[in-house]
């Protein structure tokens, strides 16, 4: 019976430790919870398909009381939709402390998608990308086309001159994916052309409406008569791709030299370099006129049947185009500057309208086409493509870059304390539940010891 | 000393061809050059240029003028011209010197023009021609011979033209301005308004279209 008394007093002894043990876990933890920052893992299954279980999994992680107190930690192995991204996002800017592991392996890829500024208004398409690897190209309509893997393992930028495609524009690297749901519609800039009536600006209007370009023009007919070609409108690299300037005095060179700054093209053609205003602007000085050869607009080289200037060229422009001369030698008839992000060309002819009236059957084609090409020069197909504003670009045009944005870098790789949110075991996950188990078991043995005794 | 710019002037040349009676209406150009000096800034040379239309020479002169009373065939060689000149971008103003939609001239031309560039519509009457310098909001303004009953004793309503890529080829007038143009510049200053305006348009509107 001693005995038996005894072995109550220890299981009593037992269950009450356990118990004791327990809730002294229990407060300690709780206090060494308060005292340091914990990380907590949010696993989003999401990634880009299935959005709204993630963002189920955030909205829980943002009630959760402790979401303001623990560290979250997001590892990603794919990267999320632009709207998870959003709201990742939107929980940094609210003050929440929260951090990505990135296992995406699709860092730094961006897609641009833009058309040209030119009458083609071909696409231009472009590719980031972090390293070298296939990537493939894909529209509405499916593949277009595939780019092997290079042989350097540096970041690279590759694009595509395509002439039409359907929105929306996919590329894939590897696991990573880009996309652009909106192309712009299109609508390409129109040129303007600055110069008195007469011939050679009624047969230029006509080459560069030939050659596919929405034209506008002022024509300046008696001191207070203009009369408008188009609807021309303030110089703006916004409206206007290039300005063509031909002979007129009455031209800004304040406002054509910041044109160009902001990206636009100049072309100044014959007597349009001897205009004192546009002196600091042109890439070449004309100093005499050389004569036009005679009958020479009917050979295989009419524009030697065309009077030119003999231009001097300034230090910084490059010679583009030479031609006989009438010197024995060939002579620079199209030279080229930068100015800002612009080019301003010089084209060295004059009263070109003759090579189109007065040259060969041909001369209606050829005289368009040198206009198409000298603005051309102005204008490089895809050499200036506009930066593209993502913002102003609907669509998953960088998504890594976006992640970044809004989120912060990536950590390089989780903490060793991390702690899971999966439910816990007892007190709130943080008591070993063995403690419970033997206060159970101890009080059990104790009672039915008790009661196999005759006590109550 | 090299002049900044050396625009080229405008030259008013009239065609000239083998049949009928191309120089019918020689006081014109004097006019129109008149008017288009008196009231433009446009560089102008004094005296217009009459150029045989059988002759690669038209090719300089995108703005030709055509008139006469008298049947007009083209030659081969003047057909060959002609043809090639508008397809250019050259532009041909014909005028009925009859004012007679019955005439020889009329009949006769009107057959040429198709041939080298294509049938002849009415020109609508809000075409920039009208407005691209003074404005003429009832289109083509009508002669002292369209309103005292000669010719054909009718009020032409319109101009007609073949239109090529959009721009005026080919202008075709019943109303005859060769009569009406034809008296000397310094009597401009006996009319109230001056009826050669219209000849100003003509101008620019080749120039800059």
């Amino acid at each position: 019976m001693r005995v038996r008394m005894v072995f109550e007093r220890i299981c009593r002894t037992i269950a009450l430790g356990a118990l004791a043990a327990g809730v002294a876990m229990a407060f300690v933890a709780h206090r060494s919870a308060d005292a340091g920052s914990a990380w907590r893992t949010i696993t989003l299954t999401d990634a880009t398909d299935s959005t709204s279980n993630a963002q189920g999994v955030l909205a829980r992680t943002v009630r959760d009381p402790r979401a303001m107190r623990d560290t979250l930690l997001f590892p990603l192995t794919a990267l999320p939709s632009p709207s998870t991204r959003a709201a990742i996002g939107a929980m940094q800017l609210s003050g929440l402390p929260l951090r990505w592991e990135d296992r995406t392996g699709a860092a730094g890829m961006a897609l641009s998608v833009t058309r040209d500024a030119t009458p083609r208004a071909a696409f231009d398409v472009r590719v980031s990308r972090p390293a070298a690897g296939p990537i493939a190209l894909r529209d509405a309509g499916g593949l277009l086309d595939s780019l092997e893997a290079g042989d350097k393992a540096t970041p690279t930028v590759q694009g595509w001159r395509i002439a039409s495609l359907t929105a929306p524009v996919q590329v894939i690297a590897g696991s990573g994916t880009a996309s652009q749901r909106l192309v712009e519609a299109g609508t390409p800039k129109r040129v303007l052309v600055i110069a008195l009536p007469g011939w050679e600006s009624k047969f230029t209007i006509a080459a560069l409406e030939e050659s596919g370009w929405a034209v506008d023009g002022s024509l300046r007919i008696s001191p207070t008569g203009v009369s408008t070609v188009g609807s021309p409108q303030r110089l703006d690299t916004a409206r206007y791709a290039a300005v063509v300037v031909l002979d007129s005095m009455a031209v800004d060179g304040n406002a054509l030299r910041a044109f160009a700054q902001q990206g636009g093209g100049v072309l100044l053609s014959g007597d349009a370099l001897r205009v004192p205003s546009l002196a600091a602007l042109r890439p070449a000085r004309a100093t005499e006129v050389r004569s036009a050869t005679a009958g020479a607009l009917l050979t295989p080289t009419p524009r030697l049947g065309l009077e030119a200037w003999e231009l001097a060229l300034t230090p910084d422009a490059e010679p583009v185009l030479r031609d006989a001369g009438s010197h024995g030698h060939d002579e620079v008839v199209v030279a080229a500057r930068r100015i800002g992000a612009g080019r301003v060309v010089a084209s060295a002819y004059r009263q070109s309208w003759r090579w189109r009236m007065e040259g060969t059957d041909d001369g209606l084609r050829d005289h368009a086409r040198w206009w198409g090409r000298l603005l051309a020069l102005t204008v490089p197909d895809g050499g200036s493509a506009p930066s593209v504003d993502i913002a102003a670009w609907p669509g998953d045009v960088a998504p890594h870059a976006d992640l970044v944005a809004l989120a912060g870098p990536p950590i390089d790789s989780a903490p060793p304390t991390a702690r899971h949110t999966s439910p816990g075991r007892g007190f709130g996950g943080q008591v070993p539940a063995i403690l419970y188990v033997l206060a159970a078991v101890s009080l059990l043995a104790e009672w039915a010891s008790r009661r196999l005794r005759g006590l109550r | 000393m090299i002049p900044p710019t050396a625009t080229e002037p405008f030259v008013f040349a009239t065609a000239q061809y083998e049949s009928g009676d191309w120089d019918s209406a020689p006081l014109v150009p004097a006019n129109v050059i008149d008017s288009v000096a008196r009231y433009t800034s446009l560089p102008v040379r004094p005296q217009g240029v009459i150029v045989p239309l059988a002759s690669e020479a038209a090719f300089q002169y995108p703005l030709l003028y055509l008139t006469g009373h008298l049947p007009v065939r083209f030659t081969t060689r003047e057909s060959e011209v002609l043809t090639r000149y508008l397809a250019r971008g050259g532009m041909l103003f014909v005028d009925d010197h009859n004012h007679d939609v019955d005439g020889a001239f009329h009949k006769t031309v009107r057959e040429e023009i198709r041939r080298v560039a294509g049938p002849l519509t009415p020109l609508p009457n809000n075409h920039e021609l009208y407005r691209c310098f003074f404005k003429f909001e009832d289109g083509p303004p009508t002669t002292s011979h369209e309103m005292n009953g000669w010719g054909d004793n009718l009020v032409h309503e319109h101009l007609d033209a073949v239109l090529r890529d959009g721009r005026i080829s080919v202008l075709y007038s019943n109303k005859d301005y060769s009569s009406e143009w034809s008296f000397h510049p310094d009597n401009k200053r006996f009319l109230s308004i001056d009826n050669t305006k219209f000849g100003v348009n003509l101008v620019v509107y080749a120039l800059t279209r």
